[in-house]
């Protein structure tokens, strides 16, 4: 009888110290998962990324040879973080860089490709193919 | 020791553990489970890299076969032409030179011969060096025989070659750990033993 | 009789209504820690799946590049169109047909005709949708990814190697 009236209860300190300590560790966890989401991000757009490169790569491999011939300059395209074709420059999130070179020491209509996607926002290369086509004369 | 066990003092403290404990599961586990992710993701982009590397070695070998290709058409061209050779269709004469010289250089080559057409076909496999599963590339190219009618001209300016085949593939991953159990049933037709 | 007049100190009070702070923010912060754990884990199956439907294709594609034996073929399987893959060698006279249906990415590989019954479902998927540029020889997969509140398509151009 005398046990159940005895009111045991918290002490201030245990509760703050629980307290503190509780709020330690959920900050901790909570960028735990706010880390998981970026690499999620991250994954996402290097995966998007590489679809976008590699496509860049099976265009320049269905043309014809004078068409090859004709892109002399490197083809660059800009998009913005959600994908999107855009023009400006100082918007834009990614930039796909693809060069066309034809090497001659291994034969005529023999080109080197590359492919790049650049984060513009952290001038990281996300992706890079590099790749060889030969442009022989079809029927 | 007993009533320290029973006076419940300080029970907080084992729930904030067992609370902290359960939080770190979580954050651990969706950890975990990005970081499976961007492996993944990174794994794709490496694999696609080496396949268009691979790509790239063997546009050389066609560019490089492409050379011998051509370079046969015209002594063909020019045997004919200074009546070095004695048959007449240029066809044949081109023919066997191109298997010539292409078995000498070591290309896979075979000639199928049907009542209608003849067909020349080249193999071509490239393969990845360093790596485990190595990729290969398998390259089934038709050598295209221009007609005898054609002009010399048509002949040389026709197209040498059309790709039948552009294959990739990789031996599947061999287990070389793999558990072996004992046959149970060793030797099927010894006779059990039968106790009188 | 004295009414009872019980003492509560202020400083009490505020203690009290720091627990209370406390305890809603620590709900809050559970609410919030699930929803993005459960965020997380979709976003990734989500990403998975994608990775493995275009795997998938991309596989059967290069692996069976032969002249003329890969086309888009429409009304194949109950009026849906398919990639059609015909073999060759030892497994001459098979094809392999790959659709897309009610969310999951089908392939039928058989030498009959091709039905929904002897189909295997290989990855479950929000859309795909097969394009044919013949000028090209280009086969061009589009993949619906869910972006927010909307689905947009994710293009991916495969060029056949071979004539």
């Amino acid at each position: 009888m005398k046990r159940l009236l005895k009111n045991e209860g918290f002490t201030l300190i245990e509760v703050i110290m629980s307290i503190a300590i509780l709020s330690i560790v959920s900050a901790v966890v909570l960028q735990l998962f706010i880390s998981s989401m970026d690499l999620n991000n991250k994954s996402r757009t290097i995966d998007v990324a590489g679809v976008y490169a590699a496509n860049a790569i099976e265009n320049l491999k269905a043309l014809t040879s004078e068409e090859a011939r004709v892109i002399k300059q490197d083809q660059e395209w800009l998009y913005d973080s959600d994908w999107q074709l855009i023009n400006d420059n100082k918007s834009a999130q990614f930039k796909l860089v693809v060069k066309l070179r034809e090497n001659i020491d291994v034969a005529e209509n023999f080109y080197e490709i590359q492919s790049k996607m650049i984060d513009q926002k952290t001038d990281e290369v996300l992706v890079e193919y590099i790749t060889g086509h030969y442009y022989f004369k079809k029927e | 020791m007993i009533r320290m066990l029973r006076s419940e003092r300080g029970s907080t403290s084992i729930l904030v553990v067992i609370f902290m404990i359960v939080l770190m599961i979580f954050g651990l586990s969706i950890l975990t489970t990005s970081i499976s992710n961007t492996r993944l993701a990174e794994k794709k982009r490496v694999w696609l890299s080496e396949y268009y590397l691979l790509e790239g070695y063997t546009a050389r070998e066609l560019a490089m076969l492409d050379n011998i290709i051509t370079k046969n058409k015209n002594e063909t061209v020019t045997d004919l032409e200074n009546s070095l050779i004695d048959e007449d269709a240029r066809s044949q004469v081109y023919i066997k030179k191109i298997i010539e010289d292409l078995e000498n250089q070591g290309y896979w080559v075979s000639l199928l011969e049907s009542e209608l057409e003849k067909e020349l076909v080249v193999y071509l496999e490239i393969k990845e060096n360093d790596s485990e599963i190595p990729k290969h590339l398998s390259l089934d190219l038709k050598l295209i025989i221009p007609d005898d009618l054609l002009s010399d001209d048509d002949f040389l300016n026709n197209a040498n070659f059309e790709i039948a085949g552009h294959t990739e593939w990789q031996k599947p991953f061999d287990f070389e750990e793999s558990i072996k159990f004992e046959d149970p049933f060793e030797n099927p037709f010894e006779e059990p033993i039968v106790n009188e | 009789m004295k009414s009872r007049r019980s003492k509560v100190s202020i400083e009490s009070i505020m203690v009290m209504l720091l627990m209370i702070a406390f305890s809603i923010a620590v709900s809050l912060m559970i609410t919030q820690g699930s929803q993005i754990f459960k965020q997380s884990i979709d976003n990734k199956e989500e990403d998975e799946n994608l990775r493995i439907a275009m795997s998938y294709i991309n596989m059967r594609i290069k692996q069976n590049d032969y002249a003329d034996k890969i086309n888009l073929e429409s009304n194949v399987i109950e009026g849906l169109s398919a990639i059609v893959i015909e073999h060759i060698d030892e497994e001459e006279g098979f094809r392999s047909y790959i659709y897309y249906d009610d969310n999951y990415l089908y392939e039928c590989y058989t030498d009959e005709i091709p039905t929904k019954e002897i189909s295997t479902q290989i990855i479950d998927s929000n859309g795909i949708r097969f394009e044919e540029r013949i000028d090209k020889n280009q086969l061009v997969i589009y993949y619906s990814q869910r972006r927010g509140q909307d689905m947009i398509e994710l293009e991916q151009i495969i060029t056949l190697r071979s004539n």
